[in-house]
């Protein structure tokens, strides 16, 4: 197969009257960070449960790391980590005890545990929490000892259900940062989320699912290649007047896709002017304006984010 | 196909399928052992004059070798079936089971040229070499050790053994009260009889404990992982489905046997007014444990059935309602209690030698089944007959010698076994559902 390490191809699985996932095809390349992007509901966390052996597809084939999840599930098994969206707590298990018992369970020999334990807890930072109980930890710790179990058998992929969700900024960050660090190590990081700016400082693939299948899928920087091939000017003026006369302006200009009035501000009527056009192009409609006496009192270059990808791709089908 | 098979073998390492393999070669033992068993009881027990040699036991003519196969069918079918669960389990406790085993058979077959050894000693020297050559795989339970180490931890563990001890203490100073205000109108009062009521009432509240509580303790083991939301994390990591199950169960049945161990000193307190002996405190220990076993057991197989705890727990409190007090009301009136009026010297009323002695095996092994029973009369072998494995029991309609086995020796046996087998359902269960 290709260099991807996680591929799907065509999967669907059905709960009861629900279609959880309609053909969910996706390609994760070797050490990419893949942001899985949807709302809730638009079948995330199906398709992880797939990819770790949880749960059987009813139609379509996944591998992981050149494994079929299906026909060879130890091996996939060997080759994730995987954190579910919900911390699974022992609240009996010292942190220790808690990475030691994980790391038991990947046939890690007794004599090459301690020093394993006490790595990983070096990784996550949590070393001076060696020997609280699990329970104690506040909700950003329990998650960088949940990715610490994760790395307890050295896997290739790890498969992170909603690693940030519920954190406050300063231990997303922390995550953030962790998952940055993980994948300079050479691990291929698979996560979801529904937090875009996660996605854009982090990410190098890209998922956008919805409603079960994948509606955008490729690297940040080819998604944002497409994204900008269009630009937003936004233009501010003082009356309505002012702005139906500019919008025939711009409608009547070569590379203008569409004109749209956006939510005034401050009492200004706003335009959204949605272009393919050069810089000069720009300013030579910008110039075009005051030879028709119209002085705007706003003109500027929107930037585009993923957000605004994101909110174009989907249509709020899952709510 | 594959969901049919036993399990799919993708999900197993090269050296869960080899074990999978040893396994199977002392189920097959357990199975061969359990045929056996029953043949000869159907040999003994179908035809209406009591079955050829049951007639020549009560005619003397056989001696009681019959019952000793019978016993050590059963106990070589306990030890095959529960050697297997701990192959599958990768259990460190295989050896000492599998040497010792070995060596009771061995010494048998050389003091008594007990030749039924070798229907175990065969498949278990095998088993022994082929252990040896994998003997990397057989190692400390993570589970046991998680479950321990929570269990054990702190103030909790250490109050409930001795609110426990506390408690047993203050009813068996309550009981040597009551016993005492009884006898003190007597001119002559045998001390043994205080002992015996003391060490009888200390014994059927550990009893009752037991079945109380250890059904409840290992009901809960695979639900109770899915409901604290790490079933998914065990079943995402190449931990096999046995380790975890018998994890579960010994972690348990640890805890159980460390109150039953806590308790003996209140057993012993017996000694001073005599009546018991120490025989009668080891005896009612494994009892106690071979009885635990077996509820935890029956708690672990009915958790792989359901992903609910309450379920679970309901089932395997009917089924215990049923062993502890169902089978002695049937039997009772089944059979009428002929072993208990034999062991007593009291014969059944019937005419006819066959049936008598029909009645007396057949109720000597349903009284084994049921622990308040096999208490009982083993007790009152001991202070009767002062018989530990067998003894005889005259026969009322013609006055011969009949040899019974003390059921205790029966109960563990089966108990045992059926331990043995239930975890074996449990983890094919298990595996089943994870396909």
């Amino acid at each position: 197969m290709s260099s991807n390490i996680i591929e799907t191809r065509d999967l669907k699985k059905r709960f009861g009257n629900f279609d959880a996932l309609q053909g969910m095809t996706i390609s994760v390349p070797q050490g990419a960070i893949y942001g899985f992007v949807g709302p809730n509901g638009a079948g995330k966390t199906t398709t992880m449960r797939i990819l770790t052996t949880l749960t059987k597809p009813d139609h379509g084939t996944a591998t992981v790391a050149g494994f079929d999840v299906l026909k060879e599930r130890r091996a996939v098994r060997r080759a994730i980590g995987y954190m579910p969206d919900e911390f699974g707590v022992y609240e009996d298990l010292r942190v220790w005890e808690y990475l030691d018992f994980f790391a038991a369970c990947y046939e890690i020999p007794e004599n090459a545990r301690k020093t394993l334990v006490n790595d990983l807890l070096e990784l996550v930072d949590l070393s001076h929490r060696r020997e609280d109980m699990v329970d104690k930890l506040s909700r950003g710790m329990k998650q960088r000892l949940s990715l610490a179990r994760t790395l307890a058998h050295d896997p290739q992929v790890l498969i992170l259900d909603e690693p940030a969700s519920g954190l406050d900024p300063r231990a997303r960050v922390e995550i953030r940062e962790l998952l940055a660090e993980l994948a300079r190590m050479g691990k291929t990081i698979f996560f979801s989320t529904h937090i875009l700016a996660d996605v854009e400082d982090i990410c190098t693939h890209i998922g956008i699912v919805e409603a079960g299948q994948v509606v955008m899928q490729g690297s940040l920087d080819q998604l944002k290649a497409q994204l900008l091939e269009t630009r937003d000017i936004v233009i501010t003026l003082l009356d309505n007047q002012q702005a139906e006369a500019v919008k025939t302006i711009a409608l009547g200009r070569m590379g203008v896709r569409t004109v749209e009035f956006i939510t005034p501000r401050a009492g200004r009527t706003r335009l959204r002017v949605e272009m393919i056009d050069t810089d000069e192009g720009i300013q030579a409609f910008h110039r075009a304006l005051f030879d028709a006496e119209i002085v705007p009192l706003g003109f500027q270059e929107e930037e585009k984010t993923l957000e605004t990808m994101f909110m174009k791709v989907t249509r709020g089908l899952v709510t | 196909m594959s969901r049919i098979a036993w399990v799919s073998v993708e999900a197993l390492s090269p050296r869960e399928a080899a074990l999978n393999r040893l396994s199977a070669v002392m189920q097959a033992t357990g199975a061969l052992h359990a045929v056996a068993l029953l043949a000869l009881l159907a040999l003994g027990l179908l035809r209406p004059e009591g079955g050829a040699w049951a007639a020549g036991l009560a005619s003397g003519l056989v001696g009681d070798a019959p019952l000793f196969i019978l016993l050590g069918l059963s106990a070589n079918m306990g030890a095959a079936l529960l050697l297997a669960v701990a192959l599958l389990g990768q259990e460190n406790w295989a050896w000492p089971l599998a040497l010792g085993a070995w060596g009771a058979n061995a010494a048998a077959l050389l003091a008594w040229g007990y030749l039924p050894a070798l229907a175990l000693l065969i498949p278990l020297s095998w088993l022994l070499w082929q252990m040896w050559r994998d003997r990397r795989a057989y190692h400390a339970n993570p589970v046991t050790i998680k479950e321990l180490r929570g269990r054990m931890r702190g103030a909790r563990a250490f109050a409930i053994i001795s609110v426990f001890v506390l408690l047993m203490g203050a009813f068996t100073v309550l009981l040597y009260l009551i016993t005492l205000s009884e006898l003190s109108g007597l001119s002559v009062v045998e001390t043994g009889q205080v002992g015996r009521t003391l060490f009888r009432g200390v014994v059927a509240v550990e009893l009752a404990l037991i079945v109380l509580v250890v059904p409840a303790l290992t009901a809960g083991a695979v639900s109770g992982e899915r409901e604290r939301q790490t079933y998914d994390l065990l079943t995402t990591t190449l931990l096999p489905t046995p380790t975890f199950l018998l994890g579960k169960m010994v972690a348990a049945l640890g805890y159980m046997a460390l109150l039953v161990l806590a308790a003996i000193p209140l057993q012993a307190i017996s000694f001073l007014f005599g009546g018991i002996s120490q025989v009668e405190v080891i005896l009612s220990v494994v009892g106690l444990m071979a009885t635990a076993l077996l509820l935890g057991a029956l708690g672990l197989f009915f958790s792989t059935t359901t992903e609910r705890t309450l379920v679970a727990t309901i089932r395997v409190y009917i089924f215990t309602l049923a062993l502890v007090i169902g089978l002695p009301i049937a039997s009772n009136v089944l059979l009428g209690g002929a072993y208990g009026f034999a062991v007593n010297g009291v014969g059944v009323v019937t005419s006819d030698v066959g049936r008598e002695v029909g009645a007396i095996y057949a109720d000597m092994l349903l009284t084994s089944l049921n622990p308040v029973t096999t208490a009982l009369a083993t007790q009152s072998i001991l202070v009767n007959q002062q018989a530990l494995l067998t003894f005889n029991v005259r026969l009322a309609t013609t006055g011969e010698l009949l040899p019974v086995i003390a059921p205790w020796a029966l109960l563990v046996a089966f108990y045992v076994a059926a331990a043995g087998g239930l975890l074996l359902a449990a983890v094919w269960q298990m595996r089943r559902r994870s396909v």
